[in-house]
């Protein structure tokens, strides 16, 4: 045997725990101080970026486990709600989502109808979440019937000298959306998914399977 | 502001430490900025972790340390950035353990990156047997034989030790010497095999 196959044993036993190699504070010290060998800036910068997605979905999901009344809400506000206990600003959500802050917005507020969202931005935004399809139906069910409501309180408030939606502030928003929520469960109607609903659900499922997301499936 | 920037000078002061604990993402932000890139140096060149892979479990160790700094005992036996060091290590050490059938060998220089199984029970022996030598060495002796075998400078390792590059240098290599004339002796050669 000679020395480099001596060396190449120690270093192998090293890297699989059979030869225990100590760390104390003045090693780490001058580890730190003198790094060995070149690690780049992009090689930095991506472990750091993956990091950073890791803790998001990690905060996402602990989020979504806090909501309790999820299934009621309209899909935006879910939305919302989650984003927001987890302390993630609109904008890194739609880093996430490859889309602007602006289209994150508008379905937050219920702007958008989830029926118009593409079943691909509907799946990456299930996946984001981590929520699956049982309670997304419910919750785009909810959606469709608070806008209802929302436009005839629009209208109502428009006809007795009201604000216009683009001059009212997100705190006016949110009250109108609480108050929807609230006469919607009063009035307890059917509880059938609307046709349009139905499509654009099929198209996520359909979307999800592709994916081989069966997680999301239920 | 003067002190709540000095926080942030040192890891290992109590004060980021309690930062740290609180749960503050500045904190957090800071350690990874200033961590990630030894991290991966460490996991690479000292760990032997292929690139790709160093990124990966250098974004694992630190998301483990966000996971459980609270474990982390303060005044403890080491430094917050040892105990960091040390997960890195243990991540490392994982990784080599684990079966890969995508691992193809294609350098010699790191003969323990090769395919799942490719070697296991070879070196059994062997190890065993240079367990025990090592474990008749003294702390610095055996400190030098490893961090040498991990190619680190003798200008680093000598005052980790104690000892000037020069004696560094001097005494590693009598320890080889000595080691392997000690393994040619205790463990007899292979018979090659007959031909024709």
């Amino acid at each position: 045997m000679d020395e480099k196959i001596l060396d190449k044993a120690l270093a192998s036993g090293v890297n699989r725990g059979e030869i225990a190699l100590e760390l104390n504070d003045t090693i780490v010290d001058s580890l730190l101080e003198h790094p060995v060998g070149q690690v780049s800036v992009a090689a930095t910068e991506r472990t750091m970026a993956r990091l950073q997605i890791r803790r998001q979905d990690a905060a996402l999901a602990r989020a979504r486990e806090l909501i309790s009344d999820a299934q009621s809400l309209p899909f935006g506000r879910f939305m919302e709600a989650v984003r927001e206990k987890a302390g993630i600003t609109r904008i890194q959500i739609a880093r996430r989502l490859k889309k602007d802050e602006e289209y994150i917005s508008r379905i937050e507020r219920g702007d958008l109808n989830p029926a118009s969202i593409p079943a691909p931005d509907f799946a990456d935004i299930m996946t984001l979440l981590h929520v699956g399809l049982g309670s997304i139906s419910q919750m785009v069910v909810a959606s469709t019937r608070i806008a209802e409501l929302k436009h005839t309180y629009r209208a109502s408030a428009r006809s007795h000298g009201g604000l216009r939606h683009d001059t009212r502030t997100a705190d006016v928003e949110r009250a109108l959306d609480a108050f929807a929520r609230k006469m919607q469960k009063k009035a307890a109607t059917s509880s059938g998914v609307p046709p349009e609903m139905n499509a654009c659900l099929t198209r996520v499922r359909d979307e999800l399977e592709r994916r081989g997301r069966k997680d999301l499936l239920v | 502001m003067g002190s709540a920037t000095a926080i942030y000078d040192d890891l290992n002061s109590p004060a980021f430490i309690k930062e740290l604990k609180s749960g503050s993402l500045q904190a957090l932000e800071h350690l990874d900025r200033t961590l990630t890139q030894h991290l991966i140096g460490f996991l690479r060149f000292v760990m032997n972790v292929p690139e790709a892979d160093a990124e990966e479990l250098a974004s694992d160790v630190l998301f483990a340390v966000s996971s459980h700094v609270n474990t982390f005992l303060q005044g403890g036996s080491a430094k917050l950035t040892t105990w960091i060091f040390e997960i890195a290590k243990n991540r490392a050490i994982d990784f080599h353990r684990k079966p890969r059938l995508d691992a193809v060998t294609i350098d010699d220089k790191f003969p323990d990156c090769g395919p799942a199984g490719s070697d296991a029970g070879r070196n059994k022996q062997f190890l065993s047997w240079l367990n025990g030598e090592l474990a008749k060495l003294g702390e610095a002796d055996r400190a030098l034989l490893l961090w040498r075998a991990k190619e680190i400078a003798y200008a680093q390792v000598g005052p980790w030790l104690g000892m000037s590059e020069g004696a560094a240098r001097t005494r590693h290599s009598r320890l080889r010497a000595q080691l392997t004339s000690a393994a040619k002796a205790a463990i007899p050669m292979e018979e090659k095999p007959q031909h024709g």
